[in-house]
């Protein structure tokens, strides 16, 4: 899926911060957390695709609204 | 197995929300301080990205109940034993912290667009300085985004990097000024993409050492 198919890039952006400080940040109690998750790469991936694209987004829809 | 989300104030009621695997949560309380934790017969080593999404839920609806100290996900423990003798020991510093984060909540700011493309260099030594300006006419406009919010935080944590990206920590009652503070950056510097997020569980000042 591109990212202009997003259907909500607010609420995605959301969900991608969030996931950015559930696993990088918060509390540790028994030192370095190891724990992999399955699809992290994708997040990040997700994060960088995402926030590059807002201008084109903001720009596609004053066009679309002009 | 316990999965672990957060700790809150003894006594902190617990959110009627649901943790991983649908599972209920409980408060396994020790000395002053509340673990929210839920309870498994086993739990994936490999958890994905809705996992984490539910354990950060699970902090953001203890964030509305009463101050947390959010816990990085991946906290679990075998026996109920196992997380009171982890939690015991720094109960005192957690009850300490939980106060001075009471009334504050983390924002997040993403900066992204900074010019750095450059006109044909006549020689490499121009480039070079050529380049050294741009990233000097970059950093002192995150310097200055970030002089502004900081006189509207009670903490900072900038991450190194290209882009500028920060969490602050805010009392509640400055949110408004401080998300308003970044608005007008952002239409001042119509280049850049600015984004805030949040209000989030403070997790970036999470930590025993950093002062609020």
């Amino acid at each position: 899926m591109s990212v202009l198919e997003r259907p909500a890039p607010a609420e995605e952006l959301t969900l991608l911060e969030l996931v950015d400080r559930v696993l990088t940040k918060g509390v540790t109690l028994t030192g370095d957390i190891t724990l992999a998750v399955a699809d992290v790469d994708l997040v990040y991936v997700g994060l960088r695709v995402l926030l590059a694209s807002v201008p084109t987004l903001d720009r596609l829809r004053d066009e679309g609204g002009a | 197995m316990i999965h672990l989300y957060g700790f809150t104030h003894k006594g902190a009621p617990v959110p009627p929300v649901r943790g991983l695997d649908e599972q209920p949560l409980l408060a396994v309380e020790v000395g002053g301080v509340a673990a929210v934790v839920s309870r498994h017969a086993a739990l994936d080593r490999a958890p994905t990205r809705a996992a984490a999404i539910r354990h950060g839920e699970v902090v953001e609806a203890l964030r509305a109940e009463d101050a947390v100290l959010p816990v990085r996900f991946g906290e679990r423990f075998a026996t109920t034993d196992g997380l009171v003798a982890a939690t015991s020991r720094l109960a005192p510093a957690i009850v300490d912290r939980l106060q001075q984060l009471r009334g504050c909540v983390e924002l997040g700011v993403r900066v992204t667009g900074a010019d750095l493309s450059l006109a044909a260099a006549a020689d490499g030594t121009s480039y070079l300085r050529e380049r050294a300006a741009a990233l000097a006419r970059r950093d002192e406009l995150f310097d200055r985004l970030h002089r502004r919010l900081e006189r509207l935080a009670c903490a900072s944590v900038v991450s190194p990097g290209d882009s500028f990206v920060a969490s602050y920590l805010v009392r509640a009652d400055a949110q408004a000024a401080f998300t308003t503070c970044v608005s007008e950056f952002g239409a001042d510097n119509p280049q850049l993409t600015v984004v805030c997020t949040g209000p989030w569980a403070p997790y970036s000042f999470a930590t025993f050492e950093a002062a609020v």
